[in-house]
Order: C-alpha cells, then sequence, then structure tokens
C-alpha cells in the first residue's frame, strides 16, 4: 500500500509536469494546427534560463529573444517598407520590448538573483522565445498542409536543442527547489516541490480556463481554432492569434521546465521525452480538448511510475504505446461517420 | 603578347624551383591519423573532451622533434554510427590514413568494425565496451588503450568481496553503455560468488527515478551499484536516500566528474566511485606506473583549457594518440616496411600494435598481445574513490 501511495504521488507529479506541456500542445495546435514536436525544448530554454540566473549569469535565453526578435523586426520591416508610419511603429515596438527583457534581466541580477524575480523574469524571456519562433518559422508557411508544419516543427526542435547545447554545454546544472520543506503524509514524503508543480498546474488549468471563457483575447484565440476563415471575416488577425498562442504555450512550457529542475536538474536533454510525453497525454485529446488532455497526462505519469517501478527496462515503450489503442479508439468511431 | 608569355616563362622557372627545393630536402615519412569522433550529438559530452584532447596532442606533435611527421585528418561522426561508417570509409579510401581512431560510443565502434577488417586498418577505440575490442581474434584490427566497462564490472565485485557483501542491486542506463555494463555484471557475478539483486534501467532523461529506487530498498541490498552518467546517476542516488535507503552505493566511471560532485555538494560522502587514474591525479603515490605521463597530461591540458578540465574521456583521447605514434615509432625502427605501401604500412602498424609492451600512458602501463587487446591493467587503470567533503578520496587498498 506505501509502495502504491509513493508510486501514486510520484506518478501524479510527473503528470502534472508532462500536463503543462500538453496544455501548450493542445493551444499550439486548436490555433495553428502545427502539433508541435519542439514543445519540449522549452521546458528545458525555461529550466536552463532559471539554472543561469541562480548562477548569477546573463542567460544566453536574453541573447537568444534579442537576436531573433532583431530578425523578425527586419522581416516586419520589409514587409513595411512602403509605409513610414508602420517601419516607425515596428522600430518603436521592438526598442520597447528588447528594453523591457533587458531592463527585467539587469533588474534580477541587480536583486542578486532573488527566487521569485528570477521565476518571473526567466518565464518572461521563455514566453518570448514563442512569438519569435512562430514569426521565424511558422507564419512563412501558414497556408502549409499540417504535414510540413509538423516537419518544420522538428527543424525547429533540432535548431533549438542545437543552440542550447552551444551556449550552455552538456553539463547538467543543479537548480535549487522553492522550498526544502514537505510533510509526512503517512508513509509518504511529499515535498514542497512535488506540491508546487501541482498547485501551478492546477492554477494554469484555472486561469486558461478563465482565460478562454471570460477575456476578449481568449475568445478570439477560441474562435480562431474553431473556424479560422470565420474569425478572420470577423476580424480577428490569425497572425496575431498565432503569437499569442505561441507565447502561452511557450510560458506554460518553460514554467513546467522551471518547477521540474530542482527534481531533475536542468540540462539540454531535458526537453525532448517530457515534450513526447506530454505529447502522449495531449493524444487523449485529440490534441484539441483540454480536460480529456489532462485526464491522459494523469494516466501517462501515473502508467510511467508503476510501469517503472515493476518493469524498469520497458517503461518509455509501455507508455508510448499506449498512444495506439488511443488513436484507434479516437479515430474508429470518426472513420464510420464519414463513410455513412 | 610577349610580357604575357615572359610572365609565364617566369612562372614556370619559379615552379620547377620551388619542386627542386621540395626535392632537395629528404622527404620525412608521413604518418597520416584517422579521427572520427562524436564532437555533436548524444555523445557530445563525452566526444568533445576526447577531440580537444587530440587536437592538443596534434599540436604537441607538430613542434615536437620527430623522425616522421603526422598529419591528423578529422571527422564529427554527431554521436551517429551510420555517419561514424561513412566517415572511416573516407578516412580509409579518399585521405588513406594508416590508423584510425574511432569511435566515442559503443554502437559507432561496432559499426566500423566491417569497415576496419575488410579494409585491413588498423584503430583505436574509445568506446566503453568490452565487446568493441573482444574477442580479440574477431577484432583483429581494433585496439583500446583504456579500461573496459567489463573491468569496471570486475572492479565493482573486487570491492564487493573486499567488502564482503553479498547482495548487489544494480541501476543501468538504458542505452548501449548500459546494455554492455549489465551483460558485464551478469557473466562475471555468478562466479565472484555475488548474489544479484534487482536489476532496474534508467533514461538520462527521466523526470521520476523513485519507482525503481523504492523496488531496490524494498530487496534490502548491501550494496547498490550505479552504472550512468550524470545527471541520472546522481538523481537515482538522491531517489534511493529519499526512499530511506542508507547503505553503501557505487558509482561507476559515469559519475567521474567534477559536474557529479557539483551537483550532490556535501550529500554524497561516503558514496564510492570508480574512476580513472587522471581524476585523482595528484593522490596517486609517485611509484605510481605512467605517473610522469599522467602529470605531463595534466599540466598540458589544463595550461591549454583550463585548470581542473582534464578528465577521464580527455585522457583517453591523448593516449590513442600517442599509442598509434608509438607504434609507428617502432614500424620506422623496424626498417622492414615499404612506407610507400599503404597495405603493408597499416599492417606493421597492426603487427606493432599488437607487440607493443610496457609503454607510458595515463592509465599505467600500455601493452597488448595477440589475445588482448585492451591494453591496460584494471588494479591501475581503474582507483576506487571515497567522496569525502566534496571530492574524490583514493581508497587504499
Amino acid at each position: 500500500m506505501d509502495t502504491f501511495l509513493f508510486l501514486l504521488t510520484d506518478g501524479i507529479t510527473s503528470g502534472a509536469v508532462y500536463g503543462l506541456v500538453a496544455l501548450s500542445l493542445v493551444i499550439v495546435h486548436t490555433v495553428t494546427r502545427v502539433a508541435n514536436i519542439a514543445q519540449g525544448e522549452y521546458v528545458m530554454f525555461g529550466a536552463m534560463t532559471l539554472a543561469s540566473f541562480m548562477e548569477h549569469a546573463v542567460p544566453a535565453t536574453l541573447g537568444l529573444v534579442l537576436g531573433g526578435g532583431l530578425l523578425c523586426a527586419l522581416f516586419e520591416a520589409w514587409d513595411a517598407r512602403r509605409a513610414p508610419r508602420r517601419l516607425l511603429r515596428i522600430a518603436l515596438t521592438s526598442a520597447i520590448a528588447a528594453a523591457v527583457l533587458c531592463g527585467a534581466v539587469w533588474l534580477t541580477l541587480a536583486s542578486q538573483s532573488h527566487y521569485v524575480l528570477s521565476l518571473a523574469c526567466s518565464l518572461l524571456l521563455v514566453s518570448a522565445l514563442g512569438p519569435v519562433v512562430y514569426r521565424l518559422t511558422v507564419q512563412p508557411g501558414l497556408n502549409s498542409s499540417a504535414v510540413v508544419l509538423v516537419i518544420i516543427s522538428v527543424g525547429v526542435q533540432m535548431v533549438l536543442h542545437g543552440l542550447a547545447l552551444i551556449l550552455w554545454g552538456a553539463q547538467p546544472r543543479p537548480v535549487p527547489p522553492v522550498s526544502t520543506a514537505g510533510f509526512q503524509a503517512g508513509a509518504v514524503f511529499l515535498s514542497a516541490q512535488s506540491l508546487c508543480i501541482l498547485a501551478v498546474s492546477a492554477l494554469v488549468m484555472a486561469g486558461l480556463f478563465v482565460f478562454f471563457e471570460f477575456t476578449q483575447v481568449g475568445k478570439a484565440l477560441r474562435a480562431t481554432a474553431m473556424n479560422r476563415r470565420g474569425a478572420q471575416l470577423c476580424g480577428i488577425s490569425v497572425k496575431r492569434a498565432g503569437l499569442a498562442s505561441f507565447a502561452l504555450a511557450a510560458c506554460f512550457s518553460g514554467a513546467s521546465g522551471m518547477l521540474v529542475a530542482p527534481l531533475v536538474t536542468a540540462n539540454v536533454d531535458m526537453g525532448f521525452l517530457i515534450g513526447l510525453k506530454g505529447f502522449v497525454g495531449a493524444t487523449f485529446g485529440g490534441l484539441a480538448t483540454y480536460p480529456l488532455s489532462i485526464a491522459g497526462v494523469a494516466i501517462v505519469g501515473s502508467l510511467d511510475s508503476f510501469a517503472a517501478y515493476s518493469l524498469s527496462a520497458y517503461r518509455d515503450a509501455i507508455v508510448f504505446a499506449l498512444i495506439l489503442p488511443v488513436l484507434l479508439l479516437r479515430n474508429g468511431p470518426r472513420h464510420q461517420r464519414s463513410d455513412r | 603578347m610577349t610580357t604575357r608569355s615572359l610572365i609565364s616563362c617566369l612562372g614556370l622557372l619559379a615552379c620547377g624551383l620551388l619542386s627542386l627545393a621540395a626535392h632537395a630536402q629528404p622527404a620525412k615519412p608521413e604518418l597520416r591519423l584517422g579521427v572520427v569522433l562524436a564532437a555533436s550529438g548524444g555523445a557530445s559530452s563525452i566526444g568533445l573532451p576526447e577531440r580537444s584532447a587530440v587536437a592538443l596532442a596534434e599540436e604537441k606533435l607538430g613542434k615536437a622533434d620527430l623522425p616522421f611527421t603526422v598529419k591528423f585528418v578529422s571527422y564529427d561522426d554527431a554521436s551517429d554510427p551510420t555517419k561514424s561508417t561513412n566517415a572511416v570509409r573516407r578516412l580509409v579510401e579518399e585521405d588513406k590514413v594508416h590508423l584510425v581512431i574511432c569511435c566515442t560510443t559503443t554502437p559507432s565502434s561496432l559499426a566500423v568494425l566491417e569497415t576496419l577488417t575488410t579494409t585491413r586498418t588498423p584503430s583505436i577505440t574509445l568506446a566503453a565496451a568490452a565487446s568493441s575490442v573482444e574477442p580479440a581474434d574477431q577484432r583483429k584490427y581494433v585496439f583500446k588503450a583504456s579500461a573496459t566497462d567489463r573491468m569496471m564490472i570486475e572492479r565493482l565485485l573486487d570491492e564487493v568481496r573486499h567488502r564482503k557483501a553479498k547482495k548487489v542491486a544494480s541501476i543501468f542506463a538504458d542505452d548501449s553503455y548500459g546494455e554492455s555494463g549489465l551483460n558485464a555484471l551478469k557473466a562475471s557475478a555468478p562466479g565472484a560468488g555475488v548474489e544479484l539483486g534487482p536489476v532496474e534501467r534508467v533514461a538520462r532523461t527521466d523526470t521520476n527515478f523513485t519507482p525503481q529506487a523504492l523496488r531496490i530498498r524494498q530487496s534490502n541490498p548491501d550494496v547498490v551499484y550505479v552504472h550512468t552518467y550524470t545527471p541520472a546517476s546522481y538523481l537515482m542516488q538522491e531517489a534511493l536516500r529519499r526512499v530511506g535507503y542508507t547503505g553503501l552505493v557505487i558509482q561507476s566511471q559515469g559519475s567521474a566528474s567534477a559536474a557529479f560532485l557539483s551537483l550532490g555538494n556535501a550529500g554524497l560522502d561516503g558514496t564510492l566511485v570508480i574512476v580513472a587514474p587522471v581524476v585523482v591525479q595528484s593522490q596517486l603515490p609517485a611509484n605510481t606506473p605512467g605517473r610522469a605521463a599522467l602529470d605531463e597530461f595534466v599540466k598540458t591540458y589544463e595550461g591549454k583549457y583550463g585548470a581542473g578540465k582534464a578528465d577521464n574521456y580527455s585522457a583517453m583521447g591523448w593516449d590513442a594518440a600517442h599509442v598509434a605514434v608509438l607504434a609507428f615509432k617502432s614500424v620506422l625502427e623496424q626498417k622492414k616496411t615499404n612506407l610507400a605501401d599503404l597495405g603493408a604500412t597499416r599492417e606493421a602498424l597492426r603487427e606493432a600494435m599488437e607487440s607493443m609492451k610496457g609503454q607510458v600512458s595515463t592509465s599505467g602501463l600500455v601493452g597488448f598481445s595477440p589475445t588482448d587487446h585492451v591494453g591496460v591493467d584494471r588494479k591501475v587503470a581503474l582507483p576506487m574513490s571515497e567522496i569525502r567533503g566534496g571530492r574524490f578520496v583514493l581508497t587504499t587498498h
């Protein structure tokens, strides 16, 4: 029984980590049709950025975002080359964005890398990475087929991973937990970090619900997800919706990386597997429904934990095999319907 | 028109003079070394220090006064066995190298085996698995100048017997490093009278290590052996502590790095780690075989790349380059081989490697025989260390 509880709590904790990634995947997929293979890399960028702050260093993410942002601004400027007022606006917004990011990093470092400030600033930097990636890789091929978009995201994954390896090296870095406290619940020791992961995940899910139901931007995103053409005709900018979805997704995945880093250290290889497991969870909801995706990651996390206990050599195979019955079940009835 | 023909005449004359000058100097024989390492991809954390050491050896050999010149041709295989095979084929056929230093990983080393054997090109591998050089009669052209994982397992079993422990639970990486180590343990444990507890697998990128740790604690082992790299090796140990295991933990060479120590702070005290001589260099007795070579390597390497940078992997790269040069030296001294004949030179190099005896390296004396293509002795090449106060301390026995 103790073993069961131990495995279950750890399974749910990992499930919550995958859950944030699954939510990101669903947001990106519904709004932009991209099944984002690169989503796990934002997890790694979140963890590595936080680790850099903990070492009182300027995170390499800043350079990446500024460099990418400059490229975006140049592309935008080229598009607007005949409209001086738009050019001016692009220059102004870019300068403000760069100043805000640099200012945030400076403030964080000036505060001797205060933990909460470091978290917030890392989150800001990683969130900024999302729109940059969207502008540079997705927007040019906005009307391509879903397969092309998936292949682009595979390329993005390779580039981001390679960049991180160059910028940070392969060495794992320790990241201190939010708090070393915890409490004994029966035989199981619950660390503050695990509770924090669960709390943040729950908060994000609730926040997302409020955002989609009650805010204008959220409603616009939902409209784009339901019918892109229709949304466009109603005056919703598909481009802006895409930028917003990538920013949100990067933010959630980055948060998941920062939360999990104290448990597994920050290293450049951590992202991909977390991303894939989040993906398996999200397939439960067909990369489209939030509640089913959450159920999916809870199952993936627990199965992961129990498989590692009873058959550790096959744990990943068992988790990834889960995708087969899910795909069969999800696709079966729909086929029948289309036949009729 | 006349000016142009004058210029071309002068040019021709200059060319002739230059080639004369080149011929006037007696040409030194050239040793061509091919290098294929994983400078990028999954194994780059191992491949990069290896490559830095080979680059340093190239720089040193370029300045040294030798009766021959050494030319290095390096390729990156991106940790991909297919790319390793292509690179080796290119080295052998286009670059006409005499010997290949390849590869960083075990899968790559096994993949290039056929190319090496069919083209009869000798090689020195840096991969951990014993299967990359053993059995020697099927790996005629492959040598290794550093300890294998089988030796690491034997070192572990030495330690377990020394402590009169009975039951060993173990955790292996779920890649070629872990697979090969696990096979070695399964083969050697019964003979050593050691009972094997649960055998668990972990990946470097796992997020949850508690399940495996729980299973191990429930089997009440005397010793837990962890055969994977950082950070998984550290996280596994942390999970063991969390589920209440308080016994001895022995870590493989995959944890013999500064990164492992920095992750654990003081929480790792009492852990045993199988290391390489380079890790405990300053603590080794002065009469340790190869100590002078080791000191020289550490001084040269850290002089170039920074203090504390010399590690097991860079030492392996350094040794491989030096063993190759030593073999070529002995080929030249015997004066039997026609160096213009590529095939004959390769074969002579292979024979020189196989008959090499008692040469110093960073892991003790290196010597090969037709039945032994692993050049080193495990007692010297794999010192046991204990972590005390956040550093590796050589244990004496």
